[in-house]
């Protein structure tokens, strides 16, 4: 007969073998930072003094102010 | 059939807090993933399902063009695609009202991300996370997400997780809980969780060796936050590797 023809009507044997894939998976986890920008506001101390020479009788009473 | 990339799904814990005083962590809440793709470009969303039978609310939430967080709440028509009316900077979180039947599409100019059946949602973990200014205290942050491998035929052999050098990757580090399927919660995400030996960005070996069907490995996901650092969208990049017949 002319032409390919198949040698045998079994299938050839097959060879088994162990067949693992490595395989790999990137993820993205989508992330936001904040920042804050003033955090440090402090309540300051504020120290009203009065001048030595304030007098009960006196209207130019000096008012020192200061914070610390 | 072996393990492809969609087996591979990064999720949510059940208590991803919204601040630095509430509960973080606890047991894998399969419904709500932590990956997508954010908006590149400011707009409205749309969302499409792949069934009929999704009509229920979907709630976005994130940031417009101004940082506030916005919320725009629109129902589903199924396969017929509805659009939101709020314009977005950025995606913070996506949920549907019910679980989805279908796969929910929402989409900017390009696919955010996909609610696959039985699911409701996807997220960013550590929600509003701040940094204090230049002067102020260090923070170090811990939120838990697991890999879970959706699979129910094949396992991840030898698995390993690694973190890819790329995004947030200097200022944060991963931690694998010392068991599969492990609940661990911490009382608030500054505390660090008692199941991690170390935090580390190199390739690591999962607890168990391989991650079985349906099983998941919880991953403490850690965010050092220095005093003065800027604010940034960004990202943190995770490798899960392994073998599969």
């Amino acid at each position: 007969m002319l032409g390919f023809h198949a040698i045998s009507e079994q299938p050839f044997s097959t060879v088994e073998f162990i067949g693992e894939l490595i395989v790999q998976f990137q993820s993205i986890i989508p992330i936001e930072i904040q920042a804050q920008v003033n955090p440090n506001i402090r309540t300051l101390d504020w120290i009203i003094q009065l001048n030595n020479d304030w007098t009960l009788a006196n209207n130019n009473t000096v008012w020192h102010i200061k914070c610390q | 059939m072996s393990i492809v990339a969609s087996d591979i799904v990064i999720y949510s814990s059940q208590n991803m807090p919204q601040d630095d005083l509430t509960v973080a962590g606890g047991d894998i809440n399969s419904g709500i993933r932590v990956v997508f793709d954010d908006i590149v470009t400011t707009g409205v969303m749309s969302a499409v399902s792949s069934s009929a039978s999704d009509t229920g609310n979907l709630t976005v939430i994130g940031r417009d063009n101004v940082g506030i967080i916005q919320t725009d709440t629109f129902q589903l028509n199924g396969t017929t695609p509805v659009n939101g009316t709020q314009v977005f900077e950025r995606i913070l979180s996506c949920s549907t009202s019910t679980v989805s039947v279908g796969t929910v599409a929402i989409s900017g100019t390009a696919l955010v991300g996909n609610i696959y059946p039985t699911e409701s949602g996807f997220l960013r973990p550590f929600y509003g996370a701040t940094a204090n200014a230049a002067g102020g205290a260090n923070k170090v942050l811990y939120e838990k997400v697991f890999v879970k491998n959706n699979s129910t035929t094949n396992a991840l052999l030898n698995a390993t997780v690694e973190e890819i050098g790329s995004g947030l990757y200097s200022i944060m580090q991963f931690g694998l809980e010392k068991s599969q399927n492990y609940t661990e919660s911490v009382a608030n995400r500054l505390t660090a969780p008692t199941g991690v030996t170390s935090y580390g960005s190199g390739v690591s070996g999962v607890a168990d060796t391989n991650i079985a069907p349906l099983s998941a490995q919880g991953t403490w996901l850690q965010l050092t936050l220095n005093a003065g650092t800027p604010a940034s969208n960004s990202f943190y990049q995770l490798q899960i590797a392994g073998g599969t017949t």
